[in-house]
């Protein structure tokens, strides 16, 4: 009895993780160059490997000497805390000596770098498993510690970048280049020495009325005691407006744009929800495949739809009212293709805020006596009002940071996103065009911040947990024929800008020779079909880390405790509120030079995907995640599967379907991105919708067409074959995915 | 002049091809306690609902004091309902809760204010208007909403399955509060459950409901005592069938057994008699000079506290019988059933 309890806990077999890393990373320093000559990243330079470099770098033989070490602390006999102890403190030294070789030497890094790099966190994460210090294992903690430096390098890194830029120009700190952007009329101008008015003074005028205004009606409604704030909100809300209004520059296009089409989308997407859960009427079965139509293609597809319908030589304006216009060139023509491609966004947002509203409470209310319009009043509307305030900042968000529509019939007026791009590529002025990167990072991050930190924890979870039984109260016929009637006009004119591009792809001259010509889809050859299958194969390359790896931090941050999830969480979900153009440069400010760099070759575009999409990977991820109960987990621990076993045999065939549609959708994004690749393209590395871009601007609209039919075409088919294969998995629905 | 408080007449609600309810007729006495009693899909929620104005019914009327209310909506009914789910507005506070149908009736905020007070008393929770319903444990936002319901006095008290959220101790106490202060008020009430022994406790009448009817109305010693089929007796406590016919008056003869009944049924007759298992007495010896008596062998036994069951072996069937405050030890092998004539129950028709 008493010898089983002694069975010797110390006397340790060799650690094959430990040895297996300790070994990966002496030969990938030895035997792998450490540099690269030009920008090609699979140059082998024999030069440059870790056996050339032993006798002239004093770094190399420490960096070989400490993985060798690893090996011999992986086969001695310690115990697990003795060698996790030793693992750490070496992997910890071998980073930090990769580090310092890398930035040392100032050259452009290669393969040994790489491996190494990984090697020694490797190490350093099992080491911190070993040793207790994160309650994880050898798998887990690597996973974390690749994770972390991935999100550091590739998001963080390049943000970094666009905020230095904007303050340090030539190696010197100044504001001179912030003082002039914001001061410059391109940005914003309020006072227009142009016109006699002064629109300060109206400004503030308009705030006053507005605020006295607020007054009165509180007064009348006796709730002026309560609520002075509302005053101030007011009479700011109404003078900034008006001010706005009334100046000119990028600033205020963007912002107006945003809270226009935030406003309108959400309006439209709360009508497309209540229409989709409480219509009695037919046509609510036609709202899921056309609120995703515009998800699946590039929003810019309607801008450019916009010119042919409504252009100047526009088809209903020219040829059917016989109007010449430029009036949706310019902000309220991209309102109109904004509004059309984000209110699907804010309709997905708020389907399951109408669905999760619970009929009982309706019901409830109408017992004591409230009637319809009270119950929308009292009980609906404060429950959906988080849902509301959510998707109007999504939407506000996807507005600011949209790049194609203002630049296709933005008809010339600047724009946020917009001068970003012309800031670099037309007055070669990097630093300026970092300022504006700042500026809208700035506006996009708060509204992300409070989207998620303000309006996410108001949102009311139900109070008994379970919902009801009862079902949805239809909505009152009046209503629904009303707004099935909105919903009509919508697809109709849906129907019309998808057909118009189509239609315009086989017709010789839009707005003047309407002949049939196959022509441009001849044309395509051999340029766009060139960039069409140059941009499926690096989304396609793209898509499968993208995902992976966006599954795999959604199980890191749901499932596993360790110090700096929060961070972790957060810095991978940051690129959804950084706008595309700032990324862009960001990664162009970050990689163009020194030990990393990356620019001109396809491998920054497929990071410059991978880390733009991985978000939708974690969040398909948690939402699948969240469904499996913990404790089919547990018992695979039980039964003593690691957890990189329990994760690969448990929990990826439970989240099979959902990981499908995460690789899908990741593709589908990569295929359909514009502003986060366009300056970091080169002629080898074309894209499709960048090449649509060029094609629209000088002047060729009838192959711009094709190519984006060709797109629109081919996206449509790689989602109904995701839908085919979904239901014979039974996995969530392609709208689900989206929508998460 | 029907003076029911509450007159159901004819009530038909179909949903598409299935008949919720079919054909229900059902008068409620001003003051009294109506619960409808039966299985899921019954129809008795249905039947609630329509009272409450959330289904219009197919066919029949409804009547308030009289006065027909079939077309009336719910909110202009003077009806409240508590919900399965309590349904309390997560968004406002305990006291906004229940001063919600105040509000909508334009009661002055000094009035509503005292008069919430008062109903927060009644139902225990004097001062915890300020609270949130998420803040308070599931037996206290059941109060709540019955608070919110009682405070704007309707005419008739509606009860979708209330306690069926709560754990059993507390689903017995908050039943008897409920019966208690529906009492004190003297509101006429209509409630629903599934739950026999919580109908038994609670109500003056009971109507138990199968496939969309009312199969028997009646107070619950009746409904308990004297069922009027074999799903009744079924539904409501336990029972022991035996089917046979009545061989002469007083007797009916069954397979290897011929017990003597209370008279009634014609000799001739196919009859099925209803045991209720605590109706049967168990005797260690055969007892002298009483009829109906069975040899049997208990099967198994089961203590439970204020009874002891056993499953019991006689006359070729299985026999469960209840035996109050049982003492020190549990009966075991051979044992005798004494089946009392006045506690035997026939139903003639099978």
């Amino acid at each position: 009895m008493a010898r089983i309890l002694t069975i010797p806990a110390f006397r340790v077999a060799p650690n094959t993780t430990l040895l297996s890393w300790g070994g990966i990373t002496f030969l990938g320093a030895l035997l792998l160059p450490w540099t690269r000559s030009g920008r090609d990243l699979f140059t082998f330079t024999t030069s440059s490997t870790g056996l050339a470099l032993l006798g002239s770098s004093p770094l190399m033989p420490a960096i070989l000497a400490t993985a060798v070490l690893v090996a011999v602390a992986a086969s001695l006999p310690w115990t697990n805390a003795q060698r996790g102890r030793v693992a750490l403190g070496l992997g910890a030294l071998g980073t930090v000596l990769v580090a310092l070789r890398l930035f040392g030497a100032g050259q452009p890094f290669s393969g040994a770098a790489v491996v190494a790099g990984l090697g020694f966190l490797a190490v350093l994460g099992t080491g911190l498993a070993l040793a207790g210090v994160l309650r994880a294992d050898a798998f887990i903690a690597s996973s974390v510690l690749w994770a972390g430096a991935f999100v550091i390098i590739f998001i963080l890194f390049p943000l970094w970048a666009v905020l230095k830029a904007s303050v340090i120009v030539k190696d010197q700190f100044t504001l001179a280049v912030v003082a002039e952007t914001l001061r410059s009329p391109v940005f914003f101008l309020l006072n227009n020495p142009a016109t006699t008015r002064n629109e300060t003074l109206i400004g503030v005028q308009a705030g006053l009325v507005a605020a006295a205004g607020a007054v009165l009606f509180l007064a009348v409604t006796r709730r002026l005691r309560q609520s002075w704030v509302w005053i101030l909100y007011a009479g700011l809300g109404v003078g900034v407006l008006t001010a706005l209004y009334l100046g000119f520059g990028a600033l205020r296009n963007s912002v107006l744009l945003a809270i226009v089409v935030g406003v309108i989308s959400t309006a439209l997407g709360f009508v497309f929800a209540l229409l989709g859960e409480r219509s009695r009427l037919r046509t609510r079965r036609l709202l899921g495949p056309f609120s995703i139509l515009p998800i699946i293609t590039p929003p810019f597809v309607l801008g450019l739809a916009m010119i042919y319908l409504f252009g100047r030589r526009g088809f209903v304006t020219y040829q059917m009212l016989g109007i010449s216009t430029n009036i949706f060139f310019g902000p309220l023509g991209v309102a109109v293709a904004q509004v059309l491609a984000y209110a699907p966004i804010a309709y997905l947002v708020l389907q399951g805020v109408v669905q999760s509203l619970d009929a009982a409470l309706e019901e409830a209310a109408e017992t004591l006596g409230a009637s319809r319009w009270h119950v929308l009043r009292t009980v609906i509307w404060p429950l959906a009002r988080p849902g509301i305030a959510n998707a109007f900042l999504l939407v506000a968000i996807e507005s600011l940071a949209d790049f194609g529509n203002p630049i296709i019939i933005g008809g010339g007026k600047p724009f946020l996103a917009t001068e970003v791009f012309f800031a670099i590529i037309g007055r070669f002025n990097p630093n300026e065009a970092a300022v504006y990167g700042v500026v809208l990072l700035a506006m996009t991050l708060s509204i992300f911040l409070v989207q998620r930190y303000w309006v996410g924890r108001r949102s009311y979870v139900t109070v008994t947990g379970k919902p009801s039984g009862a079902k949805a109260r239809p909505l009152p016929p009046a209503l629904d024929y009303a707004a099935s009637g909105v919903f009509l006009a919508w697809m109709a004119l849906i129907v019309a800008l998808y057909g118009s591009v189509f239609v315009g792809s086989v017709t010789k001259l839009w707005g003047f020779d309407y002949t049939f010509t196959l022509e441009h889809l001849r044309n395509l050859s051999p340029t766009g079909w060139k960039v069409f299958w140059t941009s499926a194969k690096l989304s396609a390359y793209a898509a499968i880390p993208s995902t992976l790896l966006g599954f795999l931090i959604a199980y890191l941050v749901t499932r596993v405790e360790f110090p700096g999830r929060g961070g972790l969480e957060f810095g991978s979900m940051l690129s959804f509120a950084v706008p595309g153009t700032v990324m862009g440069i960001g990664y162009i400010l970050a990689f163009n030079q020194g030990p990393l760099l990356l620019t001109g070759t396809s491998l920054i575009i497929i990071l410059a995907f991978v880390f733009r999409n991985m978000p939708v990977g974690i969040r398909s991820g948690v939402a699948a995640i969240h469904q499996i109960d913990r404790s089919l987990e547990e018992a695979s621990t039980m039964l003593r599967a690691n957890s990189a076993v329990t994760l690969w045999r448990i929990v990826m065939p439970l989240v099979r379907s959902a990981l499908l549609s995460g690789l899908v959708f990741a593709f589908v994004r990569a295929m359909t991105a514009v502003s986060q690749v366009i300056f970091l393209i080169t002629p080898q590395h074309s894209l499709a919708t960048t090449q649509i871009l060029t094609y629209i601007e000088y002047g060729s609209q009838g192959r711009g067409a094709a190519l984006a039919s060709l797109l629109t075409v081919f996206m449509i088919a790689v989602i109904l074959a995701l839908y085919g294969i979904n239901r014979r998995l039974g996995g969530p629905t392609a709208r689900e995915v989206t929508a998460a | 002049m029907n003076r029911a408080h509450v007159s159901v007449q004819g009530i038909t609600k179909r949903f598409g091809p299935t008949v919720a309810v079919d054909g229900v007729s059902l008068d409620v006495e001003e003051g009294s306690f109506t619960t409808l009693l039966g299985p899921s899909g019954c129809g008795k929620t249905t039947l609630l609902r329509m009272v409450a104005g959330f289904h219009h019914p197919d066919q029949g009327d409804i009547f308030l004091r009289g006065i027909r209310v079939t077309d009336i909506p719910a909110h202009r009914r003077n009806t409240a309902m508590v919900f399965q789910e309590y349904a309390l507005f997560p968004h406002m506070t305990v006291g906004e809760n229940v001063g919600y149908g105040l509000r909508l009736r334009r009661v002055s905020a000094d009035e509503a204010t005292r008069r919430v007070g008062q109903v927060m008393e009644l139902v225990g929770l004097a001062g915890q208007q300020r609270k949130f319903p998420h803040h308070l444990s599931g037996g206290q936002q059941q109060r709540v909403a019955l608070a919110r319901a009682l405070v704007v006095e309707p005419e008739v008290l509606l009860l979708d399955e209330p306690l069926s959220n709560l754990d059993a101790k507390l689903r017995i106490r908050v039943r008897s509060e409920i019966r208690q202060l529906q009492q004190q008020l003297g509101k006429t009430t209509l409630y629903v459950t599934h739950d026999q022994e919580e109908a038994l406790a609670i109500s003056d009448r009971i109507a138990v409901m199968n496939r969309g009817r009312i199969l028997q109305l009646g107070t619950p010693l009746q409904i308990y005592h004297h069922p009027v089929n074999r799903f009744v007796a079924d539904f409501v406590g336990l029972a022991n069938f035996l089917e046979g016919e009545v061989s002469a008056p007083g007797q009916v003869r069954m397979e290897g057994v011929s017990l003597t009944v209370p008279d009634g049924a014609l000799p001739g007759r196919r009859v099925t008699v209803v045991l209720r298992p605590e109706a049967i007495r168990l005797h260690a010896r055969p007892p002298e000079g009483v009829a109906n008596v069975l040899r049997g062998y208990v099967t198994a036994a089961s203590f439970l506290g204020t009874l002891a069951r056993y499953w019991v072996d006689a006359a070729g069937r299985h026999w469960i019988v209840d035996v109050p405050s049982p003492g020190e030890a549990l009966m075991t092998g051979e044992v005798f059933l004494e089946i009392p004539r006045d506690r035997i129950h026939l139903l003639t028709e099978t």
